[in-house]
């Protein structure tokens, strides 16, 4: 895989052109220091303030504060707690994950742990899906080395603290990345989603106060507890802090990998992954879940702030380039269709909406149907749907037909 | 199979160890004396496993084969053209009703987003990942993997 970091970003926060995938490598390039600082006289406290301060966001796509889901859970009275990273990357044109995870899978490692150890808790799962045959053995690996060493297991480093880590493979299901679907999968059972609340943060694994984030925020981690909350938030934002990896496929002359600022313009991200092949239409941002943006959004910076504003969300980060050949009706239909096969079934608006919304669409296009009766639809189903699953329509839609309702 | 259920016993590991079988067998999917075999090593009904064995798309049912080849057919992959792999494929295979070849050594699936984008259009057969194909690539690939 390419993986470029954008010119003005003068080093990469997550992105290493060296492979970190054995525990050598990854020790001598300083790994494992902040754990040891803190197991060694570090205050649990100072973890939660400093991830807390750093304004860090969850990568995966719904952009929820890390600090505050830390803070939850180590506040939270039980015996038992859990750590997740959730891997089970399944979001239609997103490869970031893994690449962390076949390249720099002890910085997760270090960051869950950190993580256990802040909030309580005693045991962890990465949760990887299926497909990813790859990240699945690289990551075992690093964490047989890891616990070899003790870096894992009891009494870590010779402290007090003992943490377990394992991986549980899921099994081709897109809802597994729904975190409530996902410690159903982790439980060893069909991955349909939880009524929230109650939160993972209160009541997650086998009803256990969890803490559950994408690969790529706990890939920040480390860096933020090593250089400060200060040092992380001269990157991105104000809202939005932090570097960002955007997976760019699609009509681009070099599909790859970049890491920018969060805040970034789409059109630098073209520009980085070699231009458009042919004339560009539009991208679409953030997967299935995500949305559209054309020619007249080159310039405007992606964050989770920015495109809030225009009633549009930055999801997954991933960057699905069409040229003006591409039928961008081709694509919603192709989306809708994948819906159809991901819904769960749990809940009555998603399971029958989406084939229902696929013929309204369909008839739309032949002109049988107006662009707000498909558009009551998906806001229906947003209103109503269990989880993000059933609710992702509205933005594809909204950003087809251009309108914000 | 015995080996593989003796290394999981929490009820939890039933994915894992459905996973584990799959991958040792040489045709893939499980008989119904399998799955009450492994109902039982959890302490669960039949109507669990298979729940479980049905909602999961990796995990086949019942259809005896030696490799499946997986298409990824989302936005990435289907704008360069997956679709046509998936139909040049059922028919040099001769695909019948249920996608399984004349001579009964593939099945053919159209899946969802293999995070392969940035080798879009890719297929996996069993473990192994192919990008950047068209249809003469990807029957080079499936002789070479027959």
């Amino acid at each position: 895989m390419k993986i470029i970091v954008e010119s003005s970003l003068s080093s990469p926060v997550i992105l290493s052109f060296s492979k970190e995938d054995t525990l050598t490598a990854y020790v001598s390039n300083g790994g494992f220091e902040t754990l040891e600082r803190f197991l060694k006289g570090g205050k649990r406290i100072e973890i939660l303030n400093e991830i807390l301060k750093s304004g860090l966001r969850g990568r995966g796509g719904a952009a929820f504060k890390t600090g505050i889901k830390w803070n939850a859970v180590a506040n939270a009275k039980s015996d038992k707690k859990f750590v997740v990273c959730n891997a089970d990357e399944g979001e239609p044109g997103t490869f970031k994950d893994r690449w962390i995870l076949e390249n720099r899978p002890f910085l997760i490692i270090e960051a869950m742990t950190l993580c256990a150890y802040a909030t309580g808790a005693s045991r962890g799962y990465i949760y990887i899906r299926g497909e990813y045959k790859n990240a699945i053995e690289v990551m075992k690996n690093a964490i047989s080395q890891a616990y070899n060493e003790s870096f894992l297991g009891q009494k870590i480093m010779d402290s007090d603290f003992s943490f377990d880590l394992e991986i549980r493979r899921g099994a081709g299901s897109y809802v597994c990345g729904e975190e409530t679907a996902l410690l159903e999968s982790i439980e060893g059972k069909r991955a349909q989603p939880r009524f929230k609340p109650p939160f993972p943060v209160e009541k997650g694994l086998w009803g256990c106060p969890t803490v559950v984030n994408n690969v790529e925020t706990f890939a920040n981690v480390i860096s933020i507890l090593k250089n400060g909350a200060d040092w992380f938030r001269q990157f991105g934002t104000q809202d939005s802090p932090g570097t960002k990896l955007f997976p760019v496929s699609g009509r681009v002359k070099e599909p790859c990998l970049i890491e920018a600022n969060l805040g970034v313009t789409l059109g630098r991200l073209v520009e980085e992954a070699g231009g458009v092949d042919d004339d560009f239409q539009c991208a679409l941002v953030g997967g299935a879940a995500g949305n559209f943006l054309y020619k007249d959004e080159l310039n405007y910076p992606l964050s989770y702030e920015t495109l809030k504003e225009k009633g549009k969300v930055l999801g997954s980060g991933a960057i699905l380039v069409l040229n003006k050949n591409d039928r961008r009706e081709e694509v919603v239909k192709n989306i809708l269709e994948f819906f159809i096969n991901e819904s769960c079934g749990k809940c009555t608006p998603c399971r029958e909406g989406y084939p229902v919304l696929l013929e309204k669409f369909k008839g739309y296009l032949n002109g049988s149907i107006s662009k707000d009766e498909v558009l009551r639809l998906s806001n229906l189903m947003f209103k109503t749907s269990l989880c993000a699953l059933g609710q992702s329509s509205k933005f594809l839609l909204e950003s087809y037909f251009g309108v914000v309702l | 199979m015995d080996e593989i259920l003796k290394r999981y016993n929490d009820r939890s590991y039933l994915i894992e160890a459905i996973h584990d079988i799959l991958d040792k067998k040489d045709e893939k999917g499980l008989g119904d004396e399998e799955i009450r075999k492994i109902a039982k090593h959890f302490k669960t009904s039949v109507a669990e496993v298979l729940g479980v064995l049905t909602f999961y798309s990796m995990f086949p049912v019942k259809l005896k084969v030696k490799h499946t080849i997986r298409v990824c057919v989302s936005p990435a992959c289907y704008i360069k053209g997956s679709r046509e792999l998936v139909e040049f494929l059922k028919s040099y295979l001769g695909c019948d009703e249920n996608n399984v070849s004349r001579d009964g050594l593939f099945l053919v699936e159209e899946v969802e987003c293999l995070g392969l984008c940035d080798i879009a259009p890719a297929v996996m057969i069993d473990n192994k990942i192919f990008g950047n194909l068209d249809k003469e690539k990807l029957k080079t690939v499936i002789e070479e993997n027959r």
